[in-house]
């Protein structure tokens, strides 16, 4: 199992008074390795605040989120910092690209701690590797103002990927593209999925990619249902 | 990728930001090293001073009102192997084209070669002979003379007497010569040789030493020996040496043998011998008795008269107090034997020549035959005008003789007999009736058989100190440069001056950075959601800003140079009150940069490091990748707890003060005022916090407008704090300038109500309120005068920017000043009700109780009311004075004033007064005026209206809030920068919404009209806060009579400021609000 999450709460405000809202009410959630999962959810559901929880950029107000059996909701800042680093990538509806930084190094940007010389040569390598996959090489050294909105979203899936994670959290990562661009990004995202065993966790509100994840589930009112 | 390459990377794309920021560094950097240089220019310039005024002269013996020999300086000189020069310096006054031009207070120095030795020159001074004089470039330039052309100065007779000592004439207090100018001598050549410490040059008249002796008439004299120690010698051995040499002729005492007595007499050539000496002089071998010989008026018995007499002393044991041996001539002439009674008539002279006959009666204990010591011609003191003289007739004193009642056997007795005392009246009487405030003997005897002359002139000086004579030895160029380097500190001075651009400057820095970091926000985030941890991230942002900064940091040496630049070319010019000299020099020291550069990185630091922080902390709690700029900040409560207790606090000082009904106090109101500032920012972050809408049908414009400013709190109340601080300074300045002339016949005022007042070069002795004097001088008009006596000392006025640690003192009747002035400050030793009548006070320890200006006690001396001076008076005693309370500014400022009393008991030799207050009617200002400077003209008198010296002291003050008023200015118009760089960005963040506007219906100039309003709100509300407290803090000097507040000025600078701020607004927004900039928003959505 790569993902286990148990009996988890979360709400936003102060719980003692009318401030607090409940997002997350007793959720429970399971991915295999490998898996591809969509989230759908009318807005405000708590589809992102699932994401944030698996991606330890939140913690659970109760409940666990185990990763490959380690309770992420224990981990220090530090741990979840490398965590983050290490095991997950995001990617967004907007692309989050540094407009001062080159797409070659947009995409290393997650290595900016490797100090070991070899380790970054390994990193440009896999980067040169997946940004000939996503068909943005040519483009590697310009400024992200210069590409298109898909072609930036691409680099933003090779930025997510060049510390190999085992976990690919999207969030709406089709919401700001054109019909092409959605397609060409279902279909790297796919692809990924099959060809690297990347593990997928796709919140969207798009059928159409939703349609091509494995398992489909459904928020609402904080709790989780298998479609 | 490694975080190097990002930072190098965010430099450079975002440069235009970096490049701003580095700006707002470069100014705050600009402003501080500004300052600092400031005052390194200073302080080197009053050293550069030191070394134009005393050229290489490092010390000076100093011999108060005394004379010593020039041989003095010569052997001290061989035997210290040092290069010396005896010098004497005179006061007097310089007069050119015809008296059209006079000046008073001018120094004349007699000099010889050796002074080019001791001034490091090159035979500059050795030629000057005769009538040749040397004069500084300020005296030429003030007379309006050149080389080669004549001028007329009128010298300070110098005499080896005090000249209010009794019975010496005071015909002759001024000798006139005409000289001509041989050169005129710049500061390169000892043009402003000063041995006081002060910056500001003194006119110098240089002449022969020899001439100017000739001119006083006593030979090989000098008042003060230069010496040139480039050896180092410490100020012992430098004492010793003089000490060593110094002989009975220094300190004016002479001896002879009196064969046919078999006595050697000691006399003084000031004719009474200083009290000091008197226990040295008993105690030497051979002493015999002191004397007093006296000058009386006449000597009545039994309806005889023997006019104009000398009587003298003789042993107490050798006849009762009450009784008098008369020699057989005055028996003769009074018809007295033994028994009878004589009346003796004298004169005891008060301390202005105030003439009082007094008579005390005698029983004749014997006639005794002229003979032996009944026949002494040598106990007639020295009298210049008197013991010289050929014939009665021929009688200089300082007393009025009726020539007319000498008679022939008068002439005749002095013809044959001159001064030889004709009666003798036991010492302690003598003591009792004649002891002055100059000494009480006029001769000590000794037997010749029990010691000789050398032998006892040795042993005397043996048993006493020059110091007690007043002598002094002054390390003077350590002491310049000590005053030089502990003076006003302009560093200081000018770092508190330039504070609020300063603070501009910071605060606009923080603002740009926040910016920075708000356009960041994402990015941040993203690195945060990417695994890199917040310390790389705060590493990387602090890199980048401290990078920005450093270039910001050296920009602003750069800028400092020319701030610096601009600072002196004002202080030479229209600032140049403050500084009083045109000497100043900029100089830039290498450690003022680095440390200039250091604090600036230290606060970019700062300035950088909390706001990062600040934000990396929400952006580490909130990842959530949107942009929801608005800052949490701080809770709302606390600005609502901060401003209801900085108001309460404001509004109870203002009730206590109200209730109190006491003498307004301005700092308490100064207080209340930074409170009510402090208190209204509070209120407006409070109110900026978020204020509920209580109904969604109130929703209007106004309100929308007041909503956008709440939208981003830190930016907002950027610009309140702006301009709130800014108006606070520059309204609150322009109040407190103070009105040169107001009120100044109120006798409260500085002024204390005087019309004028007067300084003379030379001291006027007698009392010029006296009818009889009044006559004299010519003074008709109904004019009183107060007249203060001075002891040397330099200036402690705001004029002067050396550290002073001896003010001048001044001595006057207190009596004269009661119900005069106003006083700040006290101790319990000053009196309510009559404080002036506090200096006669005893108090402990022996202290003099004195009174000073508060501003003197607190910036020229660094002091307070309580602390205590240490002069050494004239007797080489430490003579400390208490400073018991402070007075409002005043005409007094830069000098110490204690009582008359106590002035004469620590300077007894002081001659005659030299400042005069001047009482009279309005009416007669131009009348007053005239009298006295033609009767006074002779005396070097120097007169201007009260009101006008102390708007000179308050011109010092109104320069100082001119400057704050510039650099406020300054201050504002980046607060303007501020508004403008946060309207733009808001412009250009809210392009979206303002399209939104165009697209639902509103018209551009609605949407302006918005706007312009939103900002304006917080323009007005800056703007009005400030000028609130402002109003507040200043209100005694808004409400005083002696400050020129100008209503109308202050409306008109709040409306300027309002209009400026409004001019901006409404600018950028026009601009924003292009039809291409909104349809390019609306595309990018």
């Amino acid at each position: 199992m790569l993902l286990q999450l148990e009996n988890i709460h979360k709400g936003f405000g102060n719980p003692a008074d009318q401030t607090y809202r409940k997002v997350l009410d007793d959720l429970s959630l399971q991915v295999s390795e490998g898996e591809r999962i969509a989230i759908l959810g009318p807005s405000g559901s708590g589809k992102t605040t699932l994401l944030n929880l698996i991606g330890a950029l939140d913690h659970p107000d109760a409940g666990s989120v185990v990763f490959r059996g380690e309770n992420i909701t224990s981990l220090s800042r530090k741990e979840m910092d490398n965590f983050r680093n290490q095991r997950i990538g995001f990617v967004f509806q907007f692309h989050h690209l540094l407009p001062q930084c080159t797409v070659m190094e947009n995409v290393l940007i997650p290595t900016l701690m490797i100090r070991d010389r070899a380790a970054r040569n390994e990193k440009l390598e896999w980067a040169e590797h997946l940004l000939n996959r996503v068909g943005i090489w040519d483009h590697r050294d310009k400024l992200p103002g210069k590409l298109s909105g898909g072609e930036c979203q691409r680099a933003a899936v090779v930025r997510a990927m060049i510390n190999r994670p085992s976990l690919l959290l999207a969030d709406e990562p089709t919401g700001a593209l054109d019909r092409d661009n959605v397609k060409k990004m279902s279909d790297l995202l796919i692809d990924l999925n099959k060809n690297d065993g990347l593990t997928l966790l796709v919140v969207t509100h798009s059928q159409d990619l939703a349609g091509q994840m494995g398992q489909t589930y459904e928020i609402r009112e904080g709790k989780i249902t298998r479609n | 990728m490694k975080v190097s390459r990002l930072i190098l990377n965010n430099l450079v794309f975002y440069w235009k930001r970096n490049f701003l920021l580095s700006l707002g560094i470069a100014i705050s950097a600009a402003v501080l090293t500004g300052a600092l240089i400031v005052g390194n220019s200073v302080e080197y310039s009053l050293n550069r001073i030191v070394d134009r005024r005393l050229g290489e002269v490092s010390h000076v013996l100093k011999a108060g009102d005394r004379y010593f020999t020039r041989s003095l300086g010569e052997k001290v000189g061989a035997e210290l192997d040092l290069p010396v020069s005896s010098i004497l310096l005179l006061e007097g006054m310089g007069v050119a084209g015809g008296g059209q031009k006079r000046i008073n207070n001018i120094q004349i120095v007699g000099v010889d070669e050796s002074f080019d030795r001791v001034a490091g020159l090159n035979h500059y001074y050795e030629n000057l002979a005769g009538d040749s004089v040397i004069i500084s470039q300020n005296l030429a330039n003030r007379l309006g003379v050149s080389k080669g052309e004549e001028i007329v100065l009128g010298i300070k007779r110098a005499s080896l007497i005090p000249l209010n000592a009794p019975f010496v004439s005071d015909a002759e207090s001024m000798v006139s010569l005409r000289v001509s100018i041989k050169e005129i001598s710049d500061a390169d050549h000892l043009g402003r040789f000063n041995l006081k410490v002060s910056q500001t040059a003194p006119f110098n008249v240089f002449i022969s030493s020899q001439r100017l002796a000739d001119l006083m008439e006593f030979d090989d004299r000098s008042n003060a020996l230069l010496l040139r120690d480039g050896t180092d010698q410490s100020e012992q051995a430098i004492w010793n040496a003089i000490r060593e040499n110094f002989t009975l002729d220094d300190a004016g005492l002479r001896s002879r043998v009196i064969d046919e007595l078999q006595t050697i007499e000691i006399i003084s050539e000031r004719v009474f011998f200083d009290d000091v000496l008197i226990d040295p002089l008993e105690k030497a071998t051979g002493f015999q008795s002191g004397i007093l010989t006296y000058f009386v008026n006449a000597m009545q018995s039994a309806g005889n008269t023997t006019p104009y007499s000398f009587i003298s002393t003789l042993p107490d044991h050798t006849m009762q107090p009450d009784e008098i041996i008369i020699n057989t001539w005055l028996s003769r002439d009074l018809s007295a034997v033994e028994g009878d009674t004589i009346h003796v008539k004298y004169f005891v002279v008060g301390p202005l020549r105030e003439l009082s006959e007094e008579i005390t009666s005698f029983i004749v204990k014997s006639v005794v035959p002229m003979e032996g010591i009944f026949n002494d011609v040598n106990l007639m003191p020295d009298l210049p005008g008197l013991s010289d003289a050929g014939n009665c007739r021929d009688w200089e004193t300082g007393v009025p003789i009726k020539l007319e009642s000498i008679r022939d056997i008068d002439e005749d007795y002095w013809k044959r007999f001159k001064g030889t005392p004709k009666a003798f009246i036991a010492l302690s009487t003598g003591k009792e009736l004649w002891k002055n405030r100059f000494g009480t003997f006029t001769g000590f005897r000794y037997s010749a058989l029990e010691t000789d002359q050398e032998e006892l002139r040795k042993e005397i000086l043996d048993r006493f100190d020059p110091r007690v004579l007043g002598f002094t030895l002054e390390p003077v160029m350590e002491l310049g440069h000590t005053a030089a380097g502990e003076g006003v500190d302009f560093s200081q001075l000018f770092g508190g001056l330039s504070f609020f651009l300063l603070l501009a400057s910071v605060i606009l820095t923080i603002l740009l950075f926040l910016l920075n970091l708000e356009s960041r926000e994402e990015q941040m985030r993203t690195l945060a959601v990417v695994g890199i941890p917040v310390k790389i991230i705060r590493r990387i942002m602090l890199w980048e800003g401290m990078l920005v900064a450093l270039a910001g940091a050296v920009l602003g040496q750069f800028l400092a140079i020319f701030y610096n630049r601009g600072v002196f070319h004002a202080l030479n010019g229209v600032w140049m009150d403050v500084v009083r000299t045109e000497m100043l020099e900029i100089h830039i020291r290498m450690d003022t940069l680095i440390t200039g550069f250091a604090v600036i990185m230290g606060v970019s630091f700062l300035t950088l490091f909390f706001p990062l922080n600040r934000f990396l902390r929400r952006v580490a709690g909130r990842f959530k990748l949107q942009s929801g700029l608005n800052s949490p900040g701080m809770r709302r409560g606390v600005p609502a707890i901060v401003s209801g207790i900085s108001g309460l606090a404001a509004i109870a000082l203002i009730i206590s003060q109200l209730i109190s009904g006491e003498v307004v106090n301005t700092s308490i109101f100064f207080a209340a005022g930074g409170l009510l500032l402090l208190s209204s920012i509070f209120f407006f972050a409070w109110y900026l916090g978020g204020v509920k809408q209580k109904s969604v049908y109130g929703f209007h414009l106004k309100i929308l407008s007041r909503r956008n400013a709440m939208r981003n709190r830190t930016r907002s109340m950027s610009i309140v704090i702006l301009f709130a601080i800014g108006t606070f300074l520059v309204i609150s300045t322009g109040s407190n300038r103070k009105d040169l002339f107001q009120n100044a016949e109120d006798p409260n005022s500085g002024t204390g109500g005087f019309l004028y007042f007067a300084e003379s070069t030379l001291p006027v002795l007698q009392n010029l309120n006296d009818p009889k004097i009044r006559f004299e001088f010519g003074l008709e008009s109904e004019t009183s005068f107060v007249q203060l006596r001075k002891a040397a000392g330099d200036d402690a006025s705001c004029l002067n920017l050396n550290k002073v640690i001896n003010p001048q003192v001044l001595g006057v009747d207190p009596g004269m000043l009661d119900g005069r002035n106003s006083f700040v400050t006290r101790t319990p030793y000053l009196d309510v009700d009559q404080p002036w009548m506090s200096l006669q006070n005893e108090l402990p320890g022996g202290l003099i109780p004195a009174i000073a200006d508060e501003t003197v006690i607190q910036w020229g001396l660094g002091l307070k009311v309580g602390d205590t001076l240490r002069y050494i008076n004239s007797n080489g005693g430490i003579m400390e004075l208490l400073l018991i309370g402070g007075l409002a500014p005043s005409i007094f400022q830069g000098n110490v004033i204690i009582s008359n009393d106590r002035f004469l008991e620590q300077f007894p030799e002081s001659s005659g007064t030299h400042i005069f207050l001047i009482d009279g009617e309005v009416a007669d200002t131009a009348l007053i005026r005239t009298e006295l400077n033609r009767g006074m003209r002779d005396f070097g008198w120097d007169m201007q209206m009260s009101a006008t010296r102390l708007a000179e002291f308050n011109s010092v003050t109104n320069t100082y809030l001119s400057i704050f008023l510039v650099l406020g200015a300054l201050g504002l118009l980046l607060g303007t920068f501020g508004l403008v760089v946060v309207l733009s960005r808001s412009m250009l963040e809210r392009r979206q919404e303002i399209a939104l506007l165009k697209a639902v219906g509103y018209s551009r100039k609605s949407i302006r009209r918005l706007i312009v309003k939103e900002y304006m709100f917080l323009l007005q509300g800056g703007i009005g806060t400030g000028f609130l407290a402002a109003v507040i803090a200043t209100l005694p000097s808004i409400l005083s009579p002696n400050t020129d507040t100008s209503i109308i000025t202050i409306l008109v600078i709040l409306l300027a400021l309002i209009l400026n701020g409004w001019l901006w607004i409404f600018t950028v927004t026009s601009s924003a609000l292009k039809e291409k900039t909104i349809h390019a928003a609306l595309r990018n959505d």
